[in-house]
Order: C-alpha cells, then sequence, then structure tokens
C-alpha cells in the first residue's frame, strides 16, 4: 500500500467518525482527492503524493462544514422512511394491540400489548397467525441489510416486508370477522405495528431504487 | 466559495452552471469543478466541498442522473448526465437570467449607474 493510500484511509476514517457522509458519499469525495492529486502532481512534478494530498483536503474543506453542506441537499427519503418504519415497529410492541371486552376467542378477555399478543400468537394453533408473528423477524432483518451492501437481498426483502405488511393488515381483521368478533377490538398497538411494515418496505424500495439509477457498471471497466 | 463574485449569486447560479456543463456531455465532480474555473477565467471558483451537494440535490430533483463506472486507474467514479426534465429546467433557468441580464443591461445602459 502506497503513503497516498494510507492517508486516503485515514482521510476517510477521519470523515466516518467526524461527519454522517455515507460510504457512497466518501466514494465520490475520494475519487475527487486523487483526481485532485493526480492533476496537481502532473503540473507540478517535484511535489510530493504526501504534499499534494494535503493541498487537496484543504481545498475540500473542514469535514464539519463538508457535512453540513450535505445535509443542506437533504438525506434521501428512503432513510427517514426506514427509520419512522423501525420507531412504529418498536413502539407497537408497548402499545396495547387487541382489547376483547366478550369473547375471548383470540387472547384472554381484557387488552393485550403488542408484546404479548406477540408470544400468544406466536405459540397458538393458528398456523397463518404464527406465519404473520413470525414476520417481524423481516423487519429485524432489515437491519441487518442496511448495514451492508447487498443490494439484490435488500429489493427482495422489500417485497417480502410489503407482502408481510398486507398480510398482516388483513388478515386480523378477516380473522376476527370470521370469529365473529368486531375489528374494533384490534387497537393502535395493531395498526402502528402492520403500518411499519409497509414503511420500512417503501424506505427499502425506494433505496433500491436510488441505487439503480446509480449502478455501478463493472462491465464497462 | 468564490474569489470574486460573491457567494449568494454563485450559490444561487450552481444549478443552471451545473446543468450546461453537463448538457455539452456526461460529466464528473471533479472535471465540473475544472469547467467552471475555465469557462468564468477564475472569476467563479467554487470550493471542492461545495459541488457534490448540489449534484446530489439536483439527482434527487431528476435533473441529472448518475451512473458509477471504473476508471481505468480501478476507482469508482460517479458520471453525471443530464436527464430530459434537466433540459426542460435548463432552458427555463436560461430564459429567467437572461431576463435579469437584459433588465440589468438597460438599467446600466440608461445611465442609471
Amino acid at each position: 500500500m502506497s503513503d497516498l493510500d494510507r492517508q486516503v484511509r485515514r482521510w476517510r476514517k477521519r470523515q466516518e467518525r467526524r461527519t454522517s457522509l455515507s460510504s457512497r458519499e466518501l466514494d465520490e469525495l475520494e475519487d475527487h482527492l486523487r483526481a485532485h492529486v493526480d492533476l496537481d502532481m502532473a503540473l507540478s512534478p517535484s511535489l510530493t503524493p504526501a504534499t499534494a494530498f494535503v493541498q487537496a483536503t484543504a481545498a475540500m474543506g473542514a469535514p464539519e462544514k463538508l457535512s453540513k453542506e450535505f445535509a443542506r441537499a437533504g438525506k434521501p427519503r428512503w432513510r427517514w422512511l426506514v427509520f419512522a418504519g423501525w420507531a412504529l415497529f418498536a413502539v407497537s410492541f408497548v402499545l396495547p394491540a387487541y382489547t376483547d371486552h366478550t369473547t375471548g376467542v383470540l387472547f384472554k378477555v381484557g387488552t393485550v400489548s403488542g408484546w404479548d399478543a406477540f408470544w400468544t400468537v406466536l405459540f397458538s394453533d393458528d398456523r397463518l397467525g404464527q406465519l404473520s408473528a413470525v414476520t417481524n423477524l423481516l423487519v429485524l432483518g432489515s437491519l441487518l441489510i442496511l448495514r451492508t451492501s447487498w443490494r439484490g437481498r435488500g429489493r427482495r426483502l422489500s417485497w417480502l416486508l410489503g407482502g408481510a405488511g398486507a398480510l398482516n393488515l388483513v388478515y386480523w381483521p378477516i380473522f376476527l370477522v370470521t370469529h365473529g368478533d368486531p375489528v374494533s377490538f384490534l387497537q393502535p398497538g395493531y395498526w402502528v405495528w402492520a403500518a411499519s411494515f409497509l414503511c420500512v418496505a417503501a424506505g427499502l424500495w425506494l433505496r433500491n431504487r436510488e441505487w439503480a439509477s446509480t449502478r455501478m457498471e463493472k462491465e464497462t471497466a | 466559495m468564490s474569489k470574486r463574485v460573491y457567494k449568494e449569486l454563485v450559490a444561487a447560479s450552481s444549478r443552471p452552471m451545473v446543468l450546461s456543463i453537463l448538457a455539452g456531455g456526461e460529466s464528473y465532480g471533479y472535471e465540473i469543478l475544472k469547467q467552471v474555473k475555465l469557462l468564468s477565467g477564475g472569476e467563479v471558483e467554487w470550493s471542492d466541498g461545495m459541488l457534490y451537494p448540489v449534484l446530489h440535490r439536483l439527482e434527487r430533483d431528476g435533473l441529472i442522473a448518475g451512473r458509477w463506472e471504473l476508471t481505468e486507474e480501478g476507482r469508482r467514479r460517479k458520471y453525471y448526465r443530464l436527464t430530459p426534465g434537466g433540459k426542460s429546467q435548463l432552458a427555463r433557468d436560461r430564459e429567467d437570467w437572461r431576463a435579469v441580464h437584459d433588465t440589468l443591461e438597460l438599467s446600466w445602459g440608461g445611465g442609471n449607474v
């Protein structure tokens, strides 16, 4: 590894610590720095790569200022959607999800939180209900996907989450009606939980679309 | 942000400037900066860090589109090109800036300055 590569690596680490720039934004800035260094060294052959790099980073500006400029341009919509989806998902487990005033078909009579509803359904005899409970893993999986560059899996996960959201939104009202209970037994926690799937799915879908528009064309290299 | 032209004017002209340069063909960040410097004879100079947020905003607005390529040196580089929406926006920007320019020219030519 050359001295310049080491300097670039240190610069990237500093940016990662002190700014909120994404790895793709840093890729673009790194290319800019290297192009700057190449040109400066071509124009002044006596210049060392280290000095050229210092000049290039100085022209780029302070990390905090850079981060502020990027923030002013606005963060992609998908991040807000995914974060909102995760927040809704987490909150839904503490909110009341279901209230049974009469029959106790699904749970015991009374109000249950999203967390209690999840465990009860998971160990129930209702296969579709269990499947609905297991779909929670998809939201947890999206946490991992965003830490990686698995584009294909991200696309598949967005469709799976959308499907799971639709299933969760439709299945439980139908379940209640077919068991003679009103849909009004479903409480805010349930609706927030179902909506969180659609929110994360929409966020991942937008993220994939954004990546598609800037896809790297390796075959041209 | 600029050497001679004050920064608010440089910021206001950033969109038509980038769109105009990309109207001439696909380009990437560093190349665009060099073009701005060259076209303005050094009068308009953007700080290196200022350009990329502008490019990303234009991309998000659908006025330009980006794609990644590997350079001959094996580096990842993002190239930008004008979209049909960007072409229409550039035509509107051109009209607006011409209107401002013509008004100023007339006011200066009329002995107001």
